[in-house]
């Protein structure tokens, strides 16, 4: 039996191209960090145990002329964060709370790249002016070790050898390996030119046969003896510069890619130590910066700022677009707005009711270009609030119809008739409207939460006390997830669910934990009508809880074709609570409830009434680019789309292929 | 018409943000790669001529060569006009003047105009260059540049384009200037037309355009802008300033959301004047950008290439006769050229919009049963009484086989019994239909038009070749006009024919003939469109057809004769069938729906910001 659903698209979301520069895969929590640059460049975290699910973005980086710059990342003595960009600093940053921890000035200038020892005490840099800085990694710092002898021109690229005694690094012209204990280059490598112009390594990486492989700006990729120096055989891979090498996990391939965006493999025969070119991957449309690697599969990002991963065999090639984690939706469904909260700003839009079009009524940019954590509006979209670090601002918002029967919005901004103070770790705040009137503050961390109530008629908030929430002590990067109705309160804290209830009094106390699952979850969702969390993994399984007793309601592993690899991204229960439209990036599915939905006085009755409440999960066949967010709009649905053309049309003019016709 | 070759790389360009200009220089063409690099190139060979590097100086407008006083030139640090040797490929030893006002560029020499290569500053004022290498000339400028005495238009907006145009004239397009903007919009132009350093006319153009050129003309210039709804308007700077004119839509053919640049395409030397311009842009239908010809004259594209990439903002410049993109980290050549098949392009489009392909499917060398030959289901359409004899003459031929039944035949077909008879005999013989059509077509021609449409209505292979004389000798019975109908033409036009044997069979006719045939075939096309019927698109289709095979077998004498007003009838006839053919197509999926009694949602448009769509979860 089908179900037909109305929807309504709506292409309110900017999303600015953000070419991915680095990563780095953190290979004990399988935690992948990469950078994206662009007009906001920031540090994104993603989890990719089951389908790559983005966890943590990290806006606090270091600057150079105000912008930010990281030029590499690298993961070092479990968990901690480390990168490097023209500024010259190494900064660790905080993946907790998303703050730069602290900064070690490298000698001489820029610092192109960074690399860990193999026993991840040291941490080497190479800078512009060609010194390479070793760094102790202590337990709540670096400290300068040493600096190797000075070599012309920058450390473009540098690998520790598998062994850590060893350094190789590559630059212009040269390839040179140096002895970490003694401080000089063992070897320096010619690279040779091309018709006299000048050859860049980009990249390099030393295999545990001390075979030193580089990648250069002629396209070859290059296999060195580094024992005696000298180059075994070269062969060109690509038609332009080969700015990325990685090796697989299990040692047998090379994968290299640059500004040729094809990512060949180069495999290495067995029983020989013969590298061969094997089948290339045609996965970007624009140059490619960086790979990565974990088990079968290959991580690579670049220009076109898709993460993919792609793996063989099975061919499987999976986008993820740049739908930025900071963008938050807030939908007021009464009033027919939507709140989308960008990085430094956020946008209100008026949805078409009737014959009226869908207009932007109002865009609010934060005082100083502070980057707004959350942002919330009320279901009658007379309130919305957002948060900056260590600040909270809350407006009413109305509106007036002009002369030419356009809305003119006006805002009054809100003040606070008593102050809260958040601990110095806990500067950031989610924030939700639990009702038209009442404010929502929960910190980053998860632990401490605060009501806030508005006094319409004197048009001021009053916070209530900070109440410190159960059980979310020990949780590594703090809240992740947060749901709200009236009454309750869902967050997740790593891969624990917990839900926690409004009293009348405002104090808050603990429902339940849900069962803990081995995959993440990738959205929450609190049922409008019943007790019901619906929660989504991503690992496409979907489970109901009840949350009164804790106990699970239904649980089922959706079924998907073999290559979506797509992760669930949100899900919204329609406004009678019989459906829910799960999302991820490319498609729609509908969650039918077939049973009846049980009143919590009635379960105490039955023996096994769950068994009454039974679910459907139903697909759509047609295919879209991008969902970024479902949220209800009366008896409809109202999805925000991006169009992926918005984000090509700004790239730059990729390598150009001959081709016949063409 | 004219066309676009096949695409070649002629160099490699390092750096595309880089990149200032091309210019030609006695059949090569000057590349300003970077930012101290220019490189002269022969576009045919394909081989770097020479170079020339500036070590110590930027250049910061294309390198042109200056051909009234026989050396190159460029701009150095936005206010040096330098000029040097061929053959200084290091830039020793260049004459450099230096001005304090920033210089835009150095224009190239035109034959057009007597004052040769013009320095072009920033802010408007204009100067011939040769006069400045004397120093008396250096002097007077810059005192004239120290007072502003003699600045045209000291209030210049930033300018975006300039051009030297006859009759000794300098157009200068600029765009207003916007405080505390990076990036000039291009919504409004102010065009200034200079002679002798004296403002001819200023105009400014308020409408939003993607992309423009400056076009030469008899008449004197004019701008060619494209609008942001897909529309190319031409204004003309003549005094007084007449009211822009619209030259066509193009929203198909070039995505107007992105730039585009058009580039007038010389003047060939059958066209003679400038009515092509070359237009590069993104693709509207699916990615990367496309180059096409366009005829100003006609409203048609002559020419269109594809490419697989667009890049934002678009460069593209046509010298001799080649267009130059730079594409990627290539510069790519297109070569313009001038076809035979002129009006195939005026007409040919429209035949090729109505979507229908004629193959030729049928074999000389494959003969037929007798007993199906000329029996398909379009012969035995309706057509009269002649459908009835077609059926008796069926009847007939299966069982003739002795003198009774050619008796038979004689008292069936009393007028053509003869023609028939032959034919039988010849079929026995095992000749193909279009060898038996040869023989007894002589005969058949002086029995009348019943042996005629016996004919046509019996023979499914009949060659182009003898169409056109049945064609012919039906239409020297005929005046030149034209108020009904004639059913034997009728017949022979909606038969299905090889276009292109059909052209070569049509030269062989008179071009009164040729000229009686168009005016039928429009009015055939004339009533389709007021009248309407049943078979009106076939009648449409077919109609294109013949009249572009007509059309090219005689385009001398329609195009070189005194007939352009008939072919420009014909052709507002054929846009018009065009049209209505589209709507058709476009409505054809909904009748068929309507026609099934399935009910219908209309499918949004994905590209608008907002649409609704009701989705099926099985």
């Amino acid at each position: 039996m089908s179900n037909s659903v109305k929807f309504h698209f709506a292409k309110v979301l900017d999303v600015e191209p953000s070419p991915i520069s680095c990563m780095s895969l953190n290979h004990t929590s399988k935690k992948l960090a990469l950078f994206r640059g662009g007009r906001i460049g920031a540090i994104e975290i993603w989890d990719v145990n089951h389908q790559p699910l983005l966890e943590r973005v990290i806006f606090e980086l270091e600057t150079i002329d105000g912008k930010p710059s990281v030029e590499s990342v690298v993961w070092a003595d479990n968990n901690r964060l480390f990168s490097c960009g023209l500024h010259g600093f190494v900064v660790e940053h905080d993946v907790r709370t998303g703050k730069l921890l602290h900064k070690s000035a490298a000698t001489s200038g820029s610092v192109w790249c960074l690399g860990v020892n193999p026993t991840q005490t040291v941490i080497a840099a190479g800078t512009e002016d060609g010194f390479i800085n070793l760094f102790n990694i202590e337990e709540k710092m670096l400290t300068y070790l040493r600096v190797l002898d000075r070599q012309d021109g920058r450390v473009l690229c540098l690998q520790w050898s598998p062994c850590g005694r060893y350094i190789g690094t590559g630059s212009v012209d040269s390839v040179r390996l140096w002895d970490v204990n003694k401080g000089h280059a063992v070897q320096k490598l010619m690279t040779g030119r091309t018709k006299n112009k000048e050859t860049i390594v980009w990249a390099i990486l030393v295999l545990d046969d001390h075979t030193i492989v580089t990648g250069d700006s002629r396209g070859i990729v290059s296999f060195w003896d580094g024992r005696i120096g000298v180059l075994k055989y070269k062969m060109q891979t690509h038609k332009a510069d080969v700015l990325t090498l990685r090796l697989s996990s299990d040692k047998s391939s090379i994968y290299a890619a640059g500004v040729d965006p094809i990512v060949l493999n180069i495999a290495k025969i067995s029983g020989s130590d013969k590298w061969i070119k094997s089948h290339p991957r045609n996965i970007h449309v624009n140059d490619v910066m960086t790979l990565e690697t974990y088990d079968n599969r290959l991580f690579s990002g670049g220009i076109d700022t898709d993460l993919a991963m792609s793996s063989f065999p099975p061919k499987i090639i999976v986008k993820y677009p740049n739908i930025p984690k900071y963008t938050q939706f807030s939908g007021s469904d009464n009033a027919a707005m939507l709140l989308i909260k960008y990085a430094k700003n956020l946008t209100i839009w008026k949805l078409p009711m009737g014959n009226s079009q869908l207009t932007k009524v109002l865009e609010v940019e934060s005082k100083g270009a502070e980057n707004m954590f959350s942002a919330a509006m009320s279901q009658n979209g007379s309130f919305f609030a957002y948060s900056v670090s260590g600040a909270v601002k809350v407006f009413q918002i109305s509106f007036t119809l002009d002369n030419d029967e356009v809305l003119k919005p006006s805002l009054e901004k809100l003040q606070f008739e008593n102050l809260i103070e958040f601990s110095s770790e806990n500067q950031l705040v989610h924030l939700k409207f639990i009702k038209d009137d009442t404010l929502m503050l929960l910190s980053s961390s998860g632990r401490f939460i605060t009501i806030a109530k508005i006094n319409q008629t004197t048009n001021s908030v009053c916070f209530g006390d900070v109440q410190e929430l159960q059980d979310t002590e020990s949780s590594y990067l703090g809240v992740g997830l947060v749901a709200t109705t009236a009454s309750n309160l869902c967050i997740t804290l790593d891969n624990r669910i917990i839900v926690y209830s409004f009293n009348q009094d405002f104090t808050i106390s603990k429902c339940c934990s849900l069962p803990t699952h081995s995959a993440l979850p990738s959205s929450i969702t609190l049922h409008p009508l019943k007790p019901l969390v619906l929660v989504t993994y991503v690992d496409n399984s979907v489970l109901i809880c009840n949350y009164n007793d804790g106990k699970i309601v239904c649980q089922e592993v959706v079924k998907k074709k073999v290559d979506d690899l797509q992760p669930f991204q949100g899900a919204c229960w329609s406004s009678d609570g019989q459906t829910a439209v799960i999302f991820q990036n490319d498609s729609l599915f509908l969650l039918e409830i077939t049973g009846d939905i049980i009143e919590p006085k009635r379960r105490k009755k039955l023996v096994s009434d769950e068994h009454n409440l039974r679910f459907q999960i139903k697909t759509c066949p047609s295919k879209y680019k991008y969902l970024a967010y479902v949220g209800g709009f009366g008896t409809d649905f109202v999805v925000v789309e991006v169009d992926p053309h918005s984000i090509l049309e700004h790239l730059p003019p990729a390598f150009a292929k001959k081709r016949f016709g063409a | 018409m004219g066309g676009l070759g096949a695409p070649f790389i002629l160099c490699p360009l390092s750096e595309r943000r880089d990149f200032l200009g091309i210019s030609g220089a006695d059949g090569s063409i000057v590349l300003t790669t970077g930012k101290n690099m220019a490189i002269r190139y022969h576009v045919l060979e394909q081989k770097q001529e020479t170079s020339w590097t500036s070590s110590r100086h930027w250049f910061t407008s294309r390198v042109v060569k200056c051909a009234d006083i026989g050396k190159y030139g460029a701009i150095l640090d936005n206010n040096t006009v330098a000029v040097w040797n061929e053959d200084d490929t290091a830039m020793g030893d260049v004459t450099k003047m230096k001005f304090s006002d920033p210089i835009w560029e150095l224009n190239p020499s035109s034959s057009l105009t007597e004052d040769g290569a013009l320095v072009i500053f920033e802010n408007g004022f204009t100067t011939p260059l040769a006069p400045l290498l004397t120093s008396d000339q250096k002097k007077k400028l810059r005192k004239a540049i120290a007072t502003g005495k003699g600045f045209v238009d000291t209030e210049c907006d930033t300018i975006i384009d300039a051009a030297q145009c006859h009759p000794e004239k300098v157009v200068i397009i600029s765009a207003p200037k916007k405080a505390g903007r990076a990036i000039v919009t291009r919504d409004v132009m102010k065009v200034t037309l200079l002679h002798k350093n004296q403002i001819v006319t200023q105009i400014e153009v308020k409408s939003e355009f993607v992309g423009h050129c400056i076009l030469p003309g008899d008449d004197g210039p004019s701008i060619l802008y494209l609008g942001r709804d897909g529309r190319l308007w031409q204004q003309f700077l003549t005094t007084p300033l007449p009211a822009p004119s619209l030259v066509g839509s193009l929203a198909k053919v070039i995505s107007p959301l992105t730039p585009v640049v058009l580039h007038p395409a010389p003047p060939s030397s059958k066209d003679g004047d400038w009515s092509k311009v070359v237009i590069y842009g993104s693709d509207p239908s699916e990615e990367g950008a496309l180059i096409a010809l366009y005829d100003l004259k006609y409203d048609i594209v002559v020419a269109k290439q594809s490419l697989k990439m667009y890049a934002n903002p678009p460069i593209m410049d046509v010298l001799g006769g080649n267009v130059l993109i730079p594409v990627g980290l290539h510069v790519l050549v297109i070569a313009l050229y001038s076809s035979k098949s002129r009006l195939s392009g005026v007409v040919g489009k429209h035949g090729i919009r109505s979507g229908e392909e004629v193959f030729e499917q049928r074999s000389p060398f494959v003969l037929d049963p007798v007993t199906s030959v000329g029996w398909t289901v379009d012969v035995e359409q309706p057509h009269g009484h002649h459908n009835k004899q077609a059926a008796a003459a069926k009847k007939l031929l299966r069982s003739a086989s002795s003198n009774a039944e050619v008796n038979a035949i004689k008292k069936s077909f009393p007028e053509f019994w003869e023609v028939v008879q032959q034919y039988k005999i010849l079929e026995r013989e095992g000749q193909p239909q279009s060898l038996i059509c040869t023989q007894i077509l002589p005969l058949a021609l002086t029995k009348g038009d019943a042996a005629l449409d016996w004919m046509l209505q019996n023979f499914t292979d009949i060659p182009e070749s003898h169409l056109i004389i049945i064609l012919a000798k039906l239409l020297d019975n005929m005046t030149d006009s034209i108020t009904a109908s004639h059913s034997l033409l009728d017949l022979i036009l909606s038969r299905s024919v090889d276009p292109a044997q059909l052209v070569g069979a049509l030269t062989s006719l008179d071009f009164i003939l040729s000229r009686r045939l168009a005016l039928y075939l429009k009015f055939k096309m004339e009533s389709a469109l007021t009248m309407g019927s049943e078979s009106g698109d076939d009648t449409m289709t077919s109609s294109v057809l013949w009249l572009t095979s007509l059309l090219d077998a005689h385009y001398t004498h329609f195009v070189l004769g005194d007939e352009l007003s008939l072919v420009e009838e014909l052709l507002s006839v054929v846009a018009k069938g065009a049209a209505w053919l589209e709507a058709i197509a476009e409505l054809e999926p909904y009748l068929i729906l309507t026609q099934q009694k399935i009910d219908f949602q209309p499918r949004p448009n994905p590209h608008s910001k907002w649409r609704t769509e009701i989705l099926t979860f099985t």
